[in-house]
């Protein structure tokens, strides 16, 4: 049964959940409700069809109740509480104004945040950028996610080159391969243009389906024509410069290597910076099938295939049928089981290179580090905020317990101090570009790049403003649930009982301070890590030096041996020994850091089956090779003109051959290289010739039999009286290019030192260590900086204990003491906990080396003592001014 | 019939058939009032239904919005209210036109006359009219 009075009153209470309707209001609308109910039911309606139709034509409570808040409110921004607020409370005014007002009264704590934040963040955004940087290679392709490169995994390890006839046969005979192109990077080679010579590093052969298939745009000239016959060239831009200036290239002739005349057709766009192949020219495959230089049989792995599949295809399938055309063309390696076919897509080619040898030089791992540590330090820096602004909260309970009286709900309070921090990161956000922008260049050295922030892109202003709202979130989170959880009865009464926070665990937690010591101690500890990476690296680099070519580095010259010079070899030899400041020369057929062949065509008196030698290294020397480079001989002879059978047959071991070959008294032992046996005359003491991140390598060495021949791509060793750090060393070298040039012609004269050859192979870790070391730099700094705000802080709390202990008899040093301790408690825990973490990680990247340094509890304690150090003078800076405060000073106040 | 909620600048929420334009509506809404009560004192309910007489049903309120529109008139002293208890013994709030009221009630009735004659001169060839 319907009731009028319990349904006015429902409609009643409806009304009133809306607090802009006024009692009188509702007073007022009820009447009207009833007058129209009374009307509507004279005209034959029942009680509730009347109620209902009257309550109808009244309206939605509300709509009322918007349109009488908007009759009363103050502000056109106001919101009805029952309303969803804006993204911008009501009171953002006041927000900014008392942030403000809070940072201008503790300039000194704001200038710590401001600063730490900005640091920290000009950190993150470089490493960002360069995280991106190295993530973003070989995107300007526009097929990039069709484009594949074969690479071959093998128990003797993974390479990325497969045989010429791979790839025509591999787009024949699979579908879903749409093209093919081989590439073969041409080795260093001298061009010539008239009287422009220059030695080029960086050429390839490669099909016409290279342009097709990657985006590398022509400027000039077409592709067609170009591979039309094998003696055309396309060039770089950049190249056509060096060698025509402003002439135009098309139909001029370039010298390749003194002899093979070469027609420019076509001139195509620079290679972006962010490829993983990079060439100046590109000559026609026609080229290798006419000169052939390399081999082009199904058993000879000399080049590298890149394809381009259809959209519907299936990777595992389709690698599938990759080995399957290799074995029905019977390629030697498939079939004997040796390797296996894979793929490996455009875009991860630049990350995960293949082999120690492969073109790109990215290192996924390293990208994963340095993201890590971008966090790291951006964390860093949020938990200076969290320790400053939680300490001071005390400060600001009065202002809280305001805003919760008159009537602020907790969530309000929370936003206005994720605002707060988020404010201050805005401000930190331009310190931290300019700051970034101040650092560039020296991060340009030590990365490599390029990278420059004038240019305001995108990326930049998007990295830049997450990681500014990142910290601002991380840095406000817990001040905010923290400050919003006071309550306003303690907080205005000035006291804060300790049992006010028992509601809360975090809040207790963050009263007792040990948040603070969390966060501080988790400060210390990736300070820690980082100082013992960078002192682990540093090390590492350090026993490299010293363990590889224990020679005389810095005094050996080397030179390219190229055709020119081969035949005139000796008379160049002859010249330069004139010179007393040239000790001797010798001559090598290989780089002076690599052997010329790994091969396993060899044998031995004595060998068995079970034997561990499976590949060995070889390399033709001349008689003068091991007493130039100062390389022992423990047992036997070295190779002499005196003995002329030498030269047809004769072998010299290093001591790794003989042990892995379990060979005893190995002198006068015979031994064959393909096939060829003569004596072992004598062993030389193992030397590290290649990257410490290999095995020791056996290695044989016998003496060139048709050096002209044999001696192409190879190097003149040239040991010198005086090390290139030494004064007299320019006379010398004016002295070999005089020689060089009055001998050859034609070809640029171009010489390093061992040493430089060998730091090249450790660029990359070198560069590491020093970025490492940089960022472990910074994260102390920022973290001491947060400290000499707590320390101070903890300090000013504490004056009154200060003064009491003091008038009781204290003295400075137990002052200093009492500060202090928590701090060195605080180190000693870090050290604890970054020791097993670093060791951890840096095993893994020390297990890549042969020659290691053990990471013992001496470096994580020398690295926690830095870290000590570090944190007791700043920190104990403060310490030392609160203690020497006069006690009547600070027991005067109140 | 159909109809169509619409906002009006007079903070003013009318329910319209579609065919009248919703800020003629909402800017009419005012002197509608006033010249009600120019007529004599009156309380809300009585308001409404003389709005809906006068229309000939064709403007017709959510009741609820007139009584934000009679506290704002109310705020800006051009009418004025006391509480009467009726017959019936329900409290009814009166309203009363203020001397600035008749005054703002006289200039906009000026400045609707001026409307409406500039808005004969283009409306009088429209079919819709015959």
């Amino acid at each position: 049964m319907f009731d009028l009075k319990k349904a006015v009153a429902e409609w009643k209470r409806s009304l009133r959940k809306f607090e802009s309707i006024e009692d009188g209001t509702i007073v007022e609308l009820e009447s009207h409700l009833l007058d129209e109910f009374a009307r509507l039911k004279d005209s034959g309606l029942t009680d509730e069809d009347a109620f209902n139709k009257a309550s109808d034509a009244i309206g939605q409570p509300q709509d009322i109740g918007e349109e009488y808040f908007k009759e009363s409110r103050r502000s056109r921004l106001a919101t009805p509480s029952w309303k969803k607020p804006r993204f911008f409370p009501a009171l953002i005014l006041n927000y900014l104004t008392v942030s403000l007002r809070v940072y201008r009264r503790n300039s000194g704590y704001s200038l710590i945040n401001i600063l730490g934040l900005a640091i920290g963040m000009a950190c993150s955004l470089l490493i960002i950028l360069w995280v991106q940087d190295e993530s973003s290679y070989d995107r300007f392709h526009q097929n990039g996610r069709d484009i594949y490169r074969v690479i071959t995994l093998g128990e003797r390890g993974n390479t990325f080159s497969s045989p010429a006839p791979f790839a025509p046969t591999v787009a024949a005979e699979i579908p879903e391969v749409v093209e093919t192109v081989r590439i073969h990077k041409i080795p260093r080679v001298t061009v010539q243009h008239g009287e422009r010579v220059f030695y080029e590093e960086t050429g390839i052969i490669a099909d016409a389906s290279l342009f097709s298939i990657f985006s590398f745009p022509l400027v000039q000239g077409d592709v067609d024509s170009t591979f039309a016959a094998p003696d055309n060239i396309i060039l770089s831009s950049d190249m056509s410069r060096k060698y025509f200036g402003d002439e135009n290239p098309l139909g001029k002739t370039l010298l390749l290597e003194n002899q093979i005349p070469l027609k420019v057709t076509g001139v195509m766009k620079d290679i972006p910076r962010r490829s993983h192949l990079h060439f100046d020219y590109v000559v026609p495959f026609k080229f290798a099938e006419v000169h052939r230089f390399w081999g082009l049989n199904w058993g000879d792995f000399n080049f590298m295939t890149y394809l381009k599949a259809g959209p519907q295809r299936n990777e595992a399938e389709l690698i599938r049928k990759l080995n399957q055309v290799a074995l029905t063309h019977k390629c030697p390696q498939i079939l004997n089981k040796m390797t296996t076919f894979s793929l490996q897509n455009l875009h991860d080619i630049y990350l995960n290179p293949i082999g120690p040898y492969d073109i790109p030089l990215g290192n996924k791992t390293r990208v994963y580090l340095f993201s890590l540590i971008a966090l790291f330090i951006a964390m860093i820096a949020a938990f200076n905020f969290v320790n400053l602004s939680t300490a001071r909260a005390e400060k600001r309970t009065k202002e809280i317990g305001m805003r919760k009286v008159i009537g602020a709900e907790r969530r309000q309070i929370i936003s206005q101090f994720f605002g707060e921090s988020l404010l201050i990161t805005f401000i930190s956000l331009p310190i931290a570009l300019l700051l970034a922008n101040i650092a560039m260049p020296v991060f340009n050295e030590l990365t490599g790049k390029d990278f420059s922030l004038r240019i305001i892109s995108h990326d930049i202003v998007f990295a830049a403003t997450g990681i500014a709202f990142f910290v601002g979130l991380l840095a406000g989170v817990f001040p905010a649930l923290y400050l919003s959880a006071i309550q306003p009865v303690h907080a205005i009464r000035g006291s804060l009982p300790f049992s006010m926070f028992a509601k809360s665990h975090m809040a207790a937690w963050v009263k007792r301070g040990t948040l603070r010591r969390i966060l501080v101690t988790s400060q210390f500890t990736i300070s820690i890590i980082l100082i013992l990476a960078t002192l682990v690296v540093g090390s590492q680099m350090r026993l490299i030096r010293e363990k590889s070519w224990h020679l005389d580095r810095d005094l050996i010259m080397t030179i390219p041996i190229k055709k020119t010079i081969a035949n005139k070899y000796e008379l160049f030899r002859n010249e330069l020994l004139k010179n007393p400041a040239i000790t001797s020369v010798a001559a090598k057929d290989s780089l002076p850091t690599t052997m010329k062949n790994h091969t396993g065509e060899m044998s031995w008196e004595g060998k068995t089956a079970g034997q561990k030698m499976t590949l060995i290294g070889e390399s033709r020397v001349d008689t003068n090779y091991f007493s130039t480079l100062g390389m022992e001989i423990v047992s036997g002879r070295d190779f002499s003109s005196d003995f002329p059978a030498d030269k047809e047959a004769a072998y010299i071991l290093n001591e790794q051959a003989v042990n892995l070959a379990g060979l005893k008294d190995p002198v006068g032992k015979t031994f064959a290289l393909y096939g060829k046996p003569g004596p072992i005359v004598g062993i030389v003491k193992n030397t590290v010739f290649q990257s410490l991140r290999q095995e020791l390598q056996p290695q044989v060495f016998h003496l060139f039999n048709n050096f002209n021949k044999e001696s192409i791509h190879g190097t003149i060793l040239i040991r010198l009286k005086h090390g290139r750090a030494e004064l007299p060393l320019s006379p010398v070298i004016t002295y070999i290019r005089r020689v060089w040039n009055d001998i050859n012609i034609n070809t640029p004269f171009e010489y390093q030192f061992l040493d430089q050859q060998i730091e090249a192979q450790y660029g990359n870790e070198q560069r590491l260590g020093k970025l490492f070391g940089t960022f472990a730099l910074l994260t102390v700094f920022i973290s001491c900086m947060g400290l000499i705000g707590l320390v101070s802080f903890v300090a000013e709390q504490r004056t009154k204990e200060i003064g009491i202990r003091k008038v009781l008899g204290a003295s400075v040093a137990d002052i200093l003491v009492l500060l202090n301790m928590g701090l060195v408690k605080q180190v000693a825990l870090a050290t604890l906990l970054a020791g097993p973490l670093a060791y951890f990680f840096l095993r893994k990247w020390l297990q890549g080396f042969i020659y290691r340094i053990s990471v013992g509890p001496g470096l994580i304690m020398f690295a926690g003592t830095l870290v000590l150090l570090a944190a007791l003078l700043t920190g104990g800076f403060q310490a030392v001014r609160a203690a020497r405060m006069n006690p009547t000073k600070s027991l005067h106040c109140n | 019939m159909e109809y169509a909620y619409i906002e009006g600048q007079g903070n003013l929420t009318l329910k319209v058939k579609k065919m009248i334009p919703k800020g003629l509506m909402a800017a009419s809404t005012r002197p509608i009032i006033l010249s009600i009560l120019k007529g004599g004192e009156d309380y809300g309910y009585q308001i409404i239904q003389r709005v809906k007489d006068m229309s000939g049903g064709t403007l017709e309120w959510s009741d609820g919005m007139l009584y934000p529109v009679l506290q704002r008139l109310e705020k800006e002293n051009l009418i004025t209210s006391r509480w009467v208890v009726s017959e019936e013994g329900r409290p009814r709030k009166y309203y009363k036109i203020t001397a600035s009221g008749r005054e703002a009630l006289t200039e906009q009735i000026a400045q609707w006359r001026n409307m409406i004659k500039a808005l004969n001169l283009i409306l009088r060839p429209s079919p819709e009219m015959e």
